[in-house]
């Protein structure tokens, strides 16, 4: 666990990556606070539980994106400095050595997202919604499956690819499986080409969205689809496949 | 007896082959020396035997069993870590019980003048970080050490001590194979070597085969006067 540790202290050293976190409170706190003013057919969202899916699609794209961030140059900078070179003279498997800093990427990524989250429990402390603030923790495991999937698909794209287009397909995928339920809306508005590319992309994507939200079904008190959080885990464990499959053949 | 034997190497880096049908073999307990201008294909062969990148053609023999500490050419450590707690790293990688850890990193320290050095890593100089890159190549007592250009960037009071220091794994029975663009140093400490130019084998150098000092060897052979000379 060595080289997970060393990722992580490393990653905790990235003073651009605090920027980002701050800046994606102030976003969040923004968006709970009510000086956004935000609306559904006319009708001012105020209240909690209306609130709240939306703030928790706002932390999971920011987290997303933070995530990409965190998890795009871990191992790429481990080859580039030749750190490999004692990693691998010494018998480590890739699959230990690339699988110890991906749990890297997605332990820094959970801990920026759980920062962002915390937005959620103190808006629940701060409305008097106890009940919810009791849930929060649980939520937030259903709520970090698509994280975690998406900072493991960095980490392995990563292996592969040049650093900006595996950023772009990270990203790519992040916000096309987010943003699922709005991609499916509009497939079934336009025609033609766009209509086939959007159900192309719907194909193509996992939908990390129908994951996530059933964190916002706990919170507010409805029943959880068992089968989206399998489909999130399912997401999970074909990103570290991939991650199994890609190896490099120079250190 | 042989400890290493590599035959007829061979790697091809964009359509340009910078190791060439190469052949030589290190016998226990001598310290050999790969020698060559810069591009000669020294750090690439070192990769190669290491399985640090595949070869395209030829074959690497290391006596079965025996324990390998590599000192790379720029070693690069994790800032935030003390001289230590590299040591624990590498060590823990290694598998060396926590025990011998213990007793091993001192001595260790101690060997490579870094027993008294309590800074992180991020404040090493030079000559430090090659002697840290020394210090964890010796982790588990291995018989055979590859040391790819162990003065580079050292000032001459550095070069000296990393040199007593090879000479004192020599004397202990260390099989050690340097790259090293140095020659006085090669030649002071090394029984055996060859001279590439251009991934191919040159020349065998020997100690004591030749009344020319290796320095003159080498110029003659990379042909580095007529170089200058035109």
């Amino acid at each position: 666990m060595g080289i997970m540790k060393n990722a992580l202290l490393e990653r905790m050293r990235r003073k651009d990556i605090y920027v980002v976190l701050v800046i994606g409170i102030l976003i969040v706190m923004m968006c709970m606070s009510g000086a956004a003013t935000l609306s559904i057919d006319g009708v001012p969202v105020t209240e909690f539980s209306m609130m709240m899916p939306m703030v928790l699609n706002v932390i999971s794209v920011i987290g997303g994106g933070i995530a990409i961030a965190l998890s795009l140059r871990t191992i790429p900078n481990e080859y580039e400095r030749k750190t490999s070179h004692l990693v691998w003279i010494r018998g480590i498997s890739q699959w230990k050595y690339h699988g110890q800093l991906a749990l890297a990427n997605i332990i820094s990524s959970l801990g920026s997202l759980f920062i962002l989250y915390a937005g959620v429990m103190v808006f629940a402390g701060i409305k008097g919604e106890y009940a919810v603030l009791a849930k929060c923790i649980p939520a937030f495991l259903l709520f970090s499956v698509s994280t975690a999937a998406v900072s493991l698909f960095t980490s392995a794209v990563s292996l592969v690819l040049p650093g900006m287009a595996a950023g772009v397909l990270a990203a790519a995928l992040m916000l096309a499986g987010t943003m699922h339920p709005i991609l499916e809306t509009f497939s079934g508005i336009v025609s033609g080409v766009a209509r086939q590319a959007l159900r192309g992309i719907l194909f193509l994507t996992p939908n990390l969205y129908a994951a996530e939200s059933q964190a916002g079904r706990f919170l507010s008190g409805k029943s959880i689809q068992i089968h989206s959080i399998l489909g999130g885990l399912l997401v999970l464990y074909i990103c570290g496949m991939l991650l199994y499959l890609f190896r490099r053949k120079e250190a | 007896m042989n400890m290493l034997s590599c035959s007829n190497l061979k790697k091809i880096y964009q359509k340009q082959c910078v190791v060439n049908d190469l052949s030589f073999s290190v016998k226990r307990g001598e310290v050999f020396a790969l020698l060559g201008s810069n591009g000669a294909g020294k750090t690439t062969t070192i990769k190669m035997i290491l399985d640090l990148i595949p070869k395209d053609a030829g074959n690497v023999e290391i006596q079965e069993g025996i324990r390998i500490g590599y000192s790379p050419e720029t070693p690069y450590f994790h800032p935030f870590l003390s001289g230590r707690e590299v040591l624990e790293f590498y060590g823990g990688l290694q598998k060396i019980p926590k025990e011998e850890l213990k007793r091993q990193i001192p001595v260790l320290l101690e060997r490579t003048g870094l027993e008294e050095c309590k800074t992180k890593v991020k404040n090493y100089s030079k000559g430090m970080l090659q002697r840290l890159a020394l210090a964890q190549a010796l982790l588990g007592d291995p018989e055979f050490l590859i040391l790819d250009e162990p003065s580079a960037g050292l000032d001459a009071l550095g070069r000296v001590e990393m040199m007593h220091t090879i000479q004192r794994l020599k004397e202990e029975g260390k099989t050690i194979l340097i790259n090293s663009h140095i020659l006085n140093d090669i030649e002071r400490v090394c029984d055996r070597g060859i001279i590439m130019k251009k991934g191919s084998l040159l020349h065998e150098w020997e100690k004591g085969t030749d009344r020319r000092s290796l320095e003159e060897i080498f110029v003659e052979k990379i042909g580095g006067a007529k170089r200058w000379e035109s």
